[in-house]
């Protein structure tokens, strides 16, 4: 098991966008060690033995039900009206959302 | 009896007939949750002006073009869109948000003649076993207002256990319909993956995430699911399979049906009244008629840890959308990325960062195959110990829950805790498979028990036949809890 240190849950919460606190950031080091380290039983299966078995991604596939899920035709179709998805947003207008500056 | 105290099929019937009309009903069930709900704490927004609108609409159609869920009252857990209406997933960082259209399943119950009575609370983006992580109120256990009442979907299932509603919209991605339908002592069905449509659902891990009925008996969980299930258009995972009338299936007979109980993953960490719950149920299903025999699911031992893997994996991609721009929260900051890390940082609680920070590890270069793919591949091992099991019976009987109820922080501060609450229902997520949780007894501390049928595919039916005929049999699921007196 990697060892879960402040550094990797910086990095982490870097990787995904999060901004936090120093004590966040200590308490979520905790967090993760320990459910890592529970996590580890899986290494515990013998891999050889489910090499052979194929990763599952959808719930139904590989059980004979693949009918179940489809693609619909790729056709355009109306979609929600415009104005009224950018009433929902912090900023918006004009037919756009706004962002702070992006290039200096 | 006053209208509050009926059960959805009683409501649905005097409804029909013009006994009772829907402005009456939606009255009466509004001012119970005026009265009742300050203490318990089941909704975060009822919707009094809208229900009792929608009410007298309904209240002057023709006979011929009522639905057949004509004027019946119905609770929606608060990640479900509705047109209109704040939807906050129990998060800051959707707080103000109003959804600007209906999920399919509230569109089929309108068309169906419901009224939607409000919307109930949740733990942030269901991420929770107890309702705690919600960040805005505290719901409290209709039986006891010192203790939990399960979650994630625990604001629906103490509602419709608190007479406050007669049936409730869940979701299920790890036990979130089915543990607080147990812990609050009421029925909860999770439908098979891609029975009822996801589109207006709040994602929190696509490929798990199912909405379901909370209700006092399989009949009324049946007839709400005969209404929301079916295809949709705009759910490309949503089954194409033909919808059976549930409610009728439930009153075929139950001799013939096999059921079996994997005695090899009811480990240790399960009360004592659990197990002899468990045991009765068993002993009662034998009576009916139904057939015991011996399965295994030597794979579930890993649920926990493989579902822990998946789910924040897939929760870590799905929340990437919450990034100040397109709805909800935004906190001023100098820069496009400053902006969002501090946006998501000030709108998200511990257990949803823990989630991301989790999901996007077992994500990332270095530890994918270890975690992610080695989790879906004992994903597949488990959805085939369930193969075999079928093979033998109709369905697999376990406790929903190791545990009743357990007081309010007793697992808050202490996550892995919380995640073992879900042993026995996270199997069915993993497989897909149906699985309805039921009332089957009281510990010694008067806390509901609920026990688990999971069924195959599709077979939504079989499951709530077993249930109806246990609770034709029983009386559990009459008893009032003290706080709806």
């Amino acid at each position: 098991m990697p060892k879960v240190t402040l550094d990797l849950v910086r990095k982490l919460a870097a990787l995904s966008h999060l901004s936090l606190t120093d004590e966040e950031c200590a308490g979520l080091t905790q967090d993760l060690e320990r459910i890592l380290e529970y996590a580890e039983s899986l290494q515990t299966l013998d891999t050889a033995d489910i090499e052979s078995v194929e990763p599952t991604s959808h719930a139904l596939l590989g059980k004979g039900l693949e009918g179940e899920a489809r693609l619909r035709a790729d056709e355009p179709r109306p979609g929600l009206d415009r104005e009224r998805l950018l009433e929902g947003a912090p900023d918006g207008g004009d037919g756009l959302f706004k962002v702070p500056r992006v290039l200096p | 009896m006053s209208l509050w105290e009926l059960s959805l099929r009683s409501l649905r019937d005097r409804l029909a007939t013009g006994e009772i009309t829907a402005e009456e009903t939606a009255r009466s069930l509004l001012e119970r949750i005026e009265a009742k709900d300050g203490g318990l704490g089941a909704f975060l927004l009822p919707l009094a002006d809208s229900a009792l609108e929608r009410a007298r609409t309904l209240d002057r159609l023709p006979r011929n073009e009522r639905g057949p869920l004509h004027g019946v009252p119905i609770a929606v857990k608060d990640i479900i869109s509705v047109e209109g209406s704040r939807t906050t997933a129990g998060s800051r960082i959707l707080e103000g948000y109003v959804s600007p259209y209906s999920a399919t399943a509230i569109e089929r119950l309108a068309d169906a003649g419901a009224v939607i009575l409000g919307k109930t609370n949740l733990d942030e983006f269901a991420m929770g076993s107890s309702t705690e992580n919600s960040a805005f109120q505290t719901t409290r256990n209709p039986w006891n207002p010192d203790r939990v009442p399960g979650g994630s979907s625990g604001g629906s299932a103490a509602a419709v256990a608190a007479r406050l509603a007669p049936a409730g919209l869940g979701t299920d991605t790890g036990g979130s319909i089915r543990q607080p339908a147990a812990l609050c002592g009421v029925v909860g069905l999770k439908p098979t993956y891609g029975r009822v449509s996801r589109y207006g659902l709040v994602a929190f891990a696509s490929s798990f995430d199912q909405i379901g009925p909370i209700a006092r008996t399989a009949e009324d969980a049946g007839l709400v699911l005969e209404i929301i299930a079916g295809a949709d258009p705009k759910d490309s995972t949503s089954s194409t399979r033909p919808v059976p009338r549930y409610s009728e299936e439930i009153a075929r007979d139950v001799r013939s049906l096999r059921v079996g109980i994997p005695r090899d993953i009811l480990g240790q960490g399960v009360e004592e009244s659990v197990l002899e719950a468990l045991d009765r149920a068993a002993r009662k299903l034998a009576e009916l008629g139904v057939a015991l025999e011996e399965v295994s699911l030597p794979a579930a031992k890993h649920a926990i840890a493989c579902y822990y893997v998946l789910v924040t994996a897939e929760a870590s991609s799905n929340l990437a959308r919450y990034d100040g721009v397109r709805y909800g929260l935004r906190t001023r900051s100098s820069g496009l990325h400053e902006m969002m890390s501090a946006s998501r940082g000030a709108g998200f609680g511990r257990e949803v960062k823990r989630r991301i920070l989790l999901g996007t590890f077992v994500l990332s270069a270095g530890y994918y195959e270890a975690y992610y793919e080695k989790a879906q591949r004992v994903r597949s091992l488990i959805g085939r110990d369930f193969a075999r099991a079928f093979e033998r019976v109709d369905a697999v009987l376990l406790p929903t829950s190791p545990e009743t109820a357990f007081p309010l922080g007793a697992k808050s501060e202490d996550p892995l805790s919380m995640y073992l609450a879900d042993v026995f229902t996270i199997t069915a997520n993993l497989a897909g498979t149906p699985a309805v949780s039921f009332p089957a007894g009281f510990d010694t501390a008067g806390l509901p028990i609920g026990v688990q049928l999971i069924g195959r595919h599709f077979e939504e039916g079989t499951i709530l036949r077993m249930a109806h005929a246990f609770q034709s049999a029983t009386d559990y699921h009459r008893s009032v809890p003290p706080m709806a007196g």
